[in-house]
């Protein structure tokens, strides 16, 4: 049987992912920010306030281990359990992920305005509607935005107007 | 000369085109507050690339009127399905939903309506008599005052934020650390950029809020996107209306409720959630009709809708005056203002008064709009409920991607509303609170700036933020709210220790 992180293991590892990411930030903040030496700051510069922020954050890092690590000790467990997606909804889910990614890497080529409604529309068949009700849903959608952004708001997105 | 400033204001809100915007916000407020699941954070943080190309009067306007018909639109599904449409309208569920199954879901509807209005209007009053003698008050800030009011605001917020205190400053922290990225204000000097063009730029506001508070509810709503099927709704439309008598019998509970929601509403990182059970809790202890509370009680639904509606101005005073969200779409709203340039504080009071007016005289008319449009669609309001997740989640899903790309015409912005939703539905789960992170990416430059001038001031003298009294008072009050903080989570774990062993 696969074993399960119960509550207390759960918030070490997020302790340790804590430090771990604080020292690498505060590593790099002290070493790789090149300051601007001509400017003086009477003990400060652009380094300062980060490298503060991220050592904090590896103690707050450590106080999460050690808080989490005596509860683990004295046998304390904490049991909440979260939800979470659904195995049956994940398909609908990873079409919307899925949807979005690809949108993002055809907008250019075929247009804004054009690619969001086909966006909407796999979206749409995807989540279990009627194919008719999401090409209205879409179309009403499409042309609220076109409104909206193009002719009130006048937003400059290339290329729509001429594709749409 | 200051009717004459509020005469003027008046005009200016009162044009065709802000009174449409007005109506028309207010109108999608209620409906966004109305679907389960869906909040008036997520409605505002959806609605502000729409502010961009929008004067800054008119945007605050559209953010103001989904904002307070977001809350009140909660207490629709709250009374109706006894799903809170926002956490506000929780405890407007325990009796609201006890008066649908009774058959008086209208009446408990316009009482929820006309509660929410007069608390809504009583925070206005609130706003416009506090907020100018506060903003007077900080005329006195100089760098380590407003340097020290940053950190109190980081940490009273932080503080505030529900869970693990050590989890909510980390939280804090990753906001900070998201402030940092891109060019340093005083040296122009690169940080954390990793060498790519768009990180040097730094990251914006609007997709890392759309990503956060909207495109994460997507994924939560994927959680039981099916899950409202079926659900039969009361029909409401022949049912029993409110009387004016019954409402004015809750003159006592409205003036409590106004006058509790207002205090916690003005004290940043409350919100109104905390107020709706306050005043609901005062309501069972003092009202005549305390043994009908939670069994379905027009008292009940009267003080949870009053106090959290009175939240919303109110918040506004620190924001305003202090630059201090006193709530999570308050800091929504904060991202506005700077998109728009201004910068919360007492130079929006002396240099942008035609823009700080109308803003508070828009908290007025959001509420009488609200009051209207309320009476008038009560029956399509009550509808609204109905729309399965399924559909309205790909329309939200492809707004926040759309307004995230409108912005600036970025995709590296759309990359980051991404990533920014992945960490708000993850984060939460592992239960860091997201709000922190807001505020620290929202109070992260104010208090850097602050800082380093502050001791550029006094040549590297740290003293500089003790020896100035209003500096000193801000430090204390958050050393004081983060030891209470602290001793609350101490509690808080022995009493969950206690329970396990006994279990």
């Amino acid at each position: 049987m696969k074993k399960q992180w119960n509550g207390n293991q759960k918030n070490m590892a997020c302790g340790a992912a804590t430090c771990l990411t604080a020292a690498m930030l505060f590593y790099y903040s002290r070493t790789r920010i090149k300051v601007n030496r001509f400017i003086t700051g009477f003990g400060t510069d652009a380094r300062t306030v980060p490298a503060a922020v991220y050592a904090f954050m590896f103690f707050l890092g450590i106080c999460l281990i050690l808080t989490a690590a005596g509860r683990e000790r004295r046998g304390f467990e904490n049991t909440k359990e979260y939800k979470w997606i659904p195995k049956e909804n994940l398909k609908s889910m990873g079409i919307v992920i899925f949807s979005i990614v690809v949108y993002a890497l055809l907008v250019r080529e075929v247009g804004f305005f054009v690619m969001s409604a086909i966006l909407m529309m796999f979206l749409f068949c995807y989540t279990k509607v009627n194919v008719r009700m999401a090409a209205a849903i879409t179309v009403f959608v499409e042309i609220a935005l076109y409104l909206i952004f193009v002719v009130v708001l006048k937003v400059p997105i290339t290329m729509d107007v001429l594709l749409i | 000369m200051a009717w004459e400033i509020i005469w003027n204001s008046l005009l200016s809100v009162c044009t065709p085109v802000n009174l449409f915007i007005l109506t028309a916000s207010t109108i999608i407020g209620i409906t966004i507050g109305a679907m389960p699941g869906l909040t008036a954070t997520m409605g505002v943080a959806l609605a502000l690339p729409l502010t961009f190309a929008m004067d800054p009067v008119s945007s605050l306007i559209l953010l103001i009127g989904i904002y307070c018909g977001g809350i009140y639109g909660g207490s629709i599904t709250a009374i109706l399905m006894k799903t809170p449409g926002t956490p506000a309208a929780a405890a407007t569920a325990i009796d609201g939903f006890e008066l649908a199954k009774q058959g008086k879901a209208r009446k408990a509807l316009e009482m929820a309506l006309w509660a929410s209005v007069f608390g809504g209007i009583a925070s206005f009053f609130a706003l416009i008599l506090i907020a100018p003698q506060l903003a007077k008050f900080a005329l006195k800030f100089g760098p380590p005052e407003l340097a020290c009011l940053a950190l109190f605001g980081l940490t009273i917020i932080i503080s505030m934020s529900s869970g693990s205190l050590i989890k909510g400053l980390i939280a804090g922290c990753i906001g900070l650390g998201m402030s940092f990225i891109g060019i340093d204000k005083i040296e122009s000097c690169v940080r954390f950029g990793f060498g790519n063009a768009d990180l040097m730029n730094g990251l914006r506001l609007v997709p890392c809020m759309i990503g956060m508070f909207a495109m994460s509810q997507v994924f939560t709503q994927f959680e039981d996107i099916f899950a409202n099927e079926g659900k039969i709704v009361p029909k409401i439309v022949a049912g029993e209306r409110l009387a004016f008598r019954e409402f004015f019998a809750e003159l006592g509970n409205l003036i409590r409720g106004s006058v509790i929601g207002i205090l916690v509403g003005a004290m940043p990182g409350t919100g109104s959630t905390i107020a709706s059970f306050l005043n609901y809790n005062e309501a069972k202890r003092t009202s005549k009709d305390r043994e009908n509370i939670g069994k379905g009680s027009l008292s009940g639904v009267c003080a949870s809708e009053v106090a959290n509606n009175a939240v919303t101005g109110a918040a506004f005073i620190p924001l305003l005056t202090l630059g201090i969200p006193g709530d999570v779409t308050t800091a929504v709203i904060l991202g506005a203002l700077m998109m728009q340039g201004l910068i919360p504080g007492t130079a929006l009071f002396t240099e942008h008064q035609e823009f700080v007016y109308p803003t508070m005289l828009a908290f007025l008319l959001a509420n009488i709009a609200m009051g209207i449009c309320g009476t008038a669609l009560i029956g399509i309001f009550s509808r609204i409920v109905e729309i399965p997740g399924k559909c309205l989640t790909p329309v939200i899903a492809a707004l926040c991607v759309i307004g995230s790309y409108a912005i600036n015409n970025s995709f590296f912005d759309v990359t980051v509303m991404i990533v920014c939703a992945f960490a708000g539905y993850l984060l939460p789960k592992a239960g860091f609170p997201t709000v922190p992170i807001l505020i620290g990416f929202i109070l992260g430059p104010v208090f850097e700036t602050n800082f380093r001038n502050a001791l550029i001031m006094s040549k590297g003298s740290y003293l500089i933020f003790v020896t100035r009294p209003i500096a000193l008072f801000f430090l204390a009050v958050a050393g004081i709210f983060l030891g209470m903080a602290m001793v609350k989570t101490y509690k808080a774990s022995k009493t969950m220790q206690e329970r396990e062993v006994m279990e």
